[in-house]
């Protein structure tokens, strides 16, 4: 007989454990969840979820963390630490865990609840064009939902959910794997190496897909009205309804209420609910976390054969010397061989009196410093110096700016007609023209209305004339910019 | 034969190049455009130092650094804010603790006070770890080790506070393990642990030399001495060390006027690399404490007495004083000028005042204690810079002012 037909299967054990009520109850909360898209469960979602129920009424936190730890043995829930680093000691400390519960488990509950087939097994990639088929579906069913019927406005909801569930268990699962032990080895080896660029380079693609078509999704679901959704539920429910089954099947409320339940949960995955992100942001957040990780790996292999190695005993090797030495003196001696020099120092001196090498310092004048005596009576006196008239100079220099202003204001002047400088139409410029143009223009763009006001009070306005592109020149050089027109306001 | 053509910095260069020499790196984050700087030099610096000091110029992405390491390590040269040897102790304990854990990895420091006593090397004499977190002193030598660990950026807090732990030992802190850590230690060829005491390492050390007496190895030994302390001495110096400092007096001129903010000078029996302009961030004497200026009314009066012929230098240029002649001579200094000194160090005893004269003598290479005999003997280097006080000040307390 064949082997695997012989061994025991330990995630069944939960179904006739002493603990029985316990377990299934927890897990078929899981299971309920896992229908619902939504992967991972917090204990708290669990506990208070429980302790609805009469049965659990004197249910402890505690007890649903044993429970949950042994499921977690038998394989039916798979715990997963949340990622990301943290920002206080407290959230350090209660690292939190979130559960999902195993294919296993799920097939358990489908079998047990008589229900379906078991589907795809987990294999989990990530692509892209899952989110576009999303996206495409979701507008077809947006149209669908305001008039359509029947079958239509059926297979258009099935679209939409089919592509969903497909996402969320294929990146999920795609994540779980990458962040399995067994990956994170393979990742640590230097064969890695060879692939790890297809690999980031995989990952990549994925986010940026992701945030150009989720972008599009979201905004779907955030204009998506209500009463509309509520109408195609009304209908997906009767057209649910109109056809004949054999068995016995959910009421019209109850359909309605499936969907609406369906519905929630496609829009908490993209948008979140409050309080916690939505789950399409932890997706992209663990993809750029993998791809740190993997950048990280590279680096570290990449400095192992640089020689990095771990110098762990050789740190504990060094304590040793330093536990010996008997001064600071010697440990900071010993440190500079080993960390290198703090600091350098030398002496701060001027111009050297000598140039002759064969001289004695003692026998060379000193740099001589003046050392400020540091009490309280002494203040340091001014030196009184002749004042030279220079008022002469000054008053020249002054003419000779003020005149170059007004020189150049003139200029400005000039190229101004009928409050408007249209540069197109200048003539050839000094250079200070171009450069007052461009400070204007800068001005101009900086402000939200393209209004500024000039060095002489003068309010301007930017205004672009037509989509060409123009020349000024100046006697030093051409200079290619927007049709601009300057409009001088007052 | 043709020349060896010089390759000059321009001022940039030449000021990153003075920022590598005086910090223990240049972390990126905390001095971007620094950083950008040696990158955009990396080559060049690299090629440079390597060329005359032998030193390694480490370029991350997170730091550069300049690997200094001494040709004689001196105690000036080590963390000042360490203050015992089981600082450093327990820093090598700090590092390997991080070592074993991943980068960007967090940690309690409860758990680090947990595993630092199984790391700290054991007392030979109780056979047991030496650390108590119970003492104070155990927690405020932590405490120094960790906040110098934070600021040299091989560890980052990330919440709580590190201060309080000195004052209860139930403090939390959240650290995490920046990559810095990992390259905080200089690396070496072969695995530390394989020496047995440091005395091996830097016999290990010199026996490369000995290895390669190639015209590289004097070069790299002097410039280490010229670039990193504030004075080479011919006492100290290897023979014939000064020999290829006269001879080549004109290249170096140019090349430390080339490629450093420093000016070259030599001597009969010094040679040192003096700042003309004072920099910010450079490391000087004298500097803004009370102590400098004691130092530099100190020169000014071995001076006077080499003038007199009272002290006679030696031929390698030294005066040698027995502790009793140093403290006089101190104590005529005292006399004569310090009515201006700052009140604190006015009213030190004369055995604190010449302690502290002495050490601070003894780390700008002016002075050093001869090990056999005791005796103090005081450098040339003493000699390049003496204080005096204004000419207009007159108020000394026992009427004695400026000369």
């Amino acid at each position: 007989m064949d082997d695997k037909c012989l061994k025991a299967i330990p995630e069944t054990t939960y179904l006739s454990a002493g603990n029985v009520r316990r377990y299934r109850g927890i897990l078929h909360y899981f299971y309920v969840q896992h229908e619902k898209m939504r992967q991972y469960l917090f204990p708290e979602d669990v506990y208070q979820y429980l302790r609805q129920d009469e049965v659990f009424a004197d249910y402890t936190e505690d007890e649903l963390q044993q429970d949950l730890k042994q499921l977690v043995e038998w394989k039916n829930l798979i715990p997963r630490q949340e990622t990301g680093r943290v920002m206080t000691i407290e959230d350090f400390k209660r690292k939190k865990f979130r559960y999902q519960c195993t294919p296993y488990t799920v097939e358990i509950e489908r079998m047990v609840e008589h229900l379906y087939e078991i589907g795809n097994s987990f294999g989990g990639s990530l692509e892209t064009t899952m989110f576009d088929r999303l996206f495409q579906s979701l507008s077809r069913f947006q149209e669908e939902a305001k008039t359509g019927q029947g079958s239509e406005l059926n297979q258009a909801w099935e679209d939409v959910y089919s592509y969903f569930k497909k996402i969320v268990q294929s990146a999920s699962d795609y994540l779980a794997h990458l962040k399995s032990e067994k990956v994170e080895e393979r990742m640590m080896t230097e064969a890695f190496l060879v692939y790890k660029d297809s690999f980031a380079d995989y990952l990549r693609k994925f986010i940026l897909g992701l945030q150009q078509v989720s972008y599009n999704i979201e905004s779907i679901l955030r204009n998506f009205e209500t009463e509309v959704f509520e109408r195609a539920a009304q209908e997906l429910a009767s057209y649910q309804l109109s056809i004949p089954r054999l068995e016995e099947t959910l009421s019209h409320e109850e359909f309605v209420l499936k969907y609406q339940d369906q519905w929630q949960s496609l829009r908490d995955w993209f948008l979140g609910i409050p309080g916690r992100a939505s789950e399409l942001t932890s997706l992209e957040n663990e993809t750029t976390e993998t791809i740190r990780r993997i950048t990280r790996f590279v680096q570290r292999i990449g400095e192992k054969q640089q020689n990095v190695r771990n110098r762990y005993k050789d740190y504990l090797h060094l304590a040793t010397w330093f536990a010996q030495e008997n001064s600071i003196a010697e440990a900071h001696a010993l440190s500079a061989m080993l960390f290198g020099l703090s600091q350098v120092r030398h002496v701060f001196a001027d111009q050297a009196e000598s140039e002759n090498m064969y001289q004695s310092v003692w026998q060379v004048a000193p740099m001589k410093i003046t050392v400020k005596p540091r009490t309280n009576t002494y203040r340091e006196k001014r030196r009184p110096g002749a004042v030279i008239g220079r008022a002469a100079e000054k008053t020249a220099a002054l003419e000779q700016y003020l005149a170059e202003r007004r020189r150049e204001q003139e200029l400005i002047d000039s190229i101004i007609e009928n409050n408007r400088i249209v540069i197109a139409q200048l003539p050839v410029q000094e250079p200070f023209i171009r450069k007052t143009l461009l400070a204007w223009i800068g001005k101009c763009m900086a402000s939200q209305n393209h209004t500024a006001k000039t060095e002489q009070g003068r309010q301007i306005r930017l205004v672009r004339q037509s989509d060409a592109s123009i020349t000024l020149t100046c006697l030093d050089g051409r200079l290619t910019l927007p049709d601009f027109v300057i409009e001088v306001l007052s | 034969m043709q020349q060896e053509k010089i390759l000059t910095f321009d001022d940039t260069d030449r000021e990153t190049a003075a920022q590598l020499l005086e910090k223990y790196w240049v972390i990126r984050d905390r001095e971007p455009e620094l950083y950008q700087q040696i990158r955009e030099r990396e080559q060049m610096l690299r090629n440079y130092f390597f060329d005359k000091c032998g030193f390694y110029l480490l370029v991350h992405k997170d730091f550069a650094k300049l690997e200094k390491i001494p040709d004689q390590a001196e105690s000036w040269m080590g963390f000042s804010e360490l203050e015992k040897p089981r600082d450093y102790a327990l820093l090598c304990c700090l590092l390997a603790y991080l070592e074993n854990k991943s980068i960007d990895e967090q940690f309690l420091l409860s758990d680090l006070c947990e595993a630092l006593p199984v790391l700290y090397p054991v007392n030979d004499e109780t056979d047991d770890s030496e650390i108590n977190w119970e003492s104070y002193e155990w927690r405020r030598t932590l405490v120094r080790v960790l906040s110098f660990a934070c600021d040299q950026a091989i560890l980052s807090r990330v919440d709580g506070e590190i201060g309080g732990f000195s004052g209860s030992q139930e403090q939390e802190v959240l650290f995490e393990v920046p990559s810095l850590s990992r390259y905080f230690l200089r690396s070496y060829p072969k695995d530390l642990f394989q020496y047995a005491d440091k005395n091996e390492l830097i016999q290990a050390e010199r026996a490369d030399d000995e290895n390669q007496k190639t015209g590289r190895t004097r070069r790299n030994r002097i410039y280490r001495q010229l670039l990193l302390t504030p004075s080479y001495d011919k006492g100290e110096a290897q023979e014939d060390d000064f020999l290829y400092l006269r001879n080549r007096r004109n290249r170096l001129l140019d090349d430390i006027a080339a490629h450093t903010l420093f000016a070259f000078e030599l001597y009969e029996q010094v040679a040192m690399l003096t700042l003309p302009e004072k920099r910010v961030f450079a490391t000087v004497f004298p500097d803004q404490r009370a102590v400098s200026d004691v130092l530099l009314h100190f020169a000014r009066y071995v001076r006077a007495t080499v003038e007199d012929g009272v002290n006679v230098p030696t031929t390698e240029g030294r005066v040698i004083l027995t502790p009793a002649e140093f403290e006089r001579l101190l104590l005529l200094c005292k006399e004569q000028t310090d009515h201006g000194w700052s009140k604190e160090v006015r009213t030190w005893s004369l055995a604190k005042l010449s302690q502290q004269v002495l050490q601070e003598l003894v780390e700008w290479k002016f002075a050093h204690i001869e090990e056999e005999t005791g005796m103090v003997c005081l450098r040339p280097s003493l000699a390049r810079a003496v204080g005096q006080y204004p000419k207009d000040y007159r108020q000394g307390v026992d009427g004695h002012g400026n000369e």
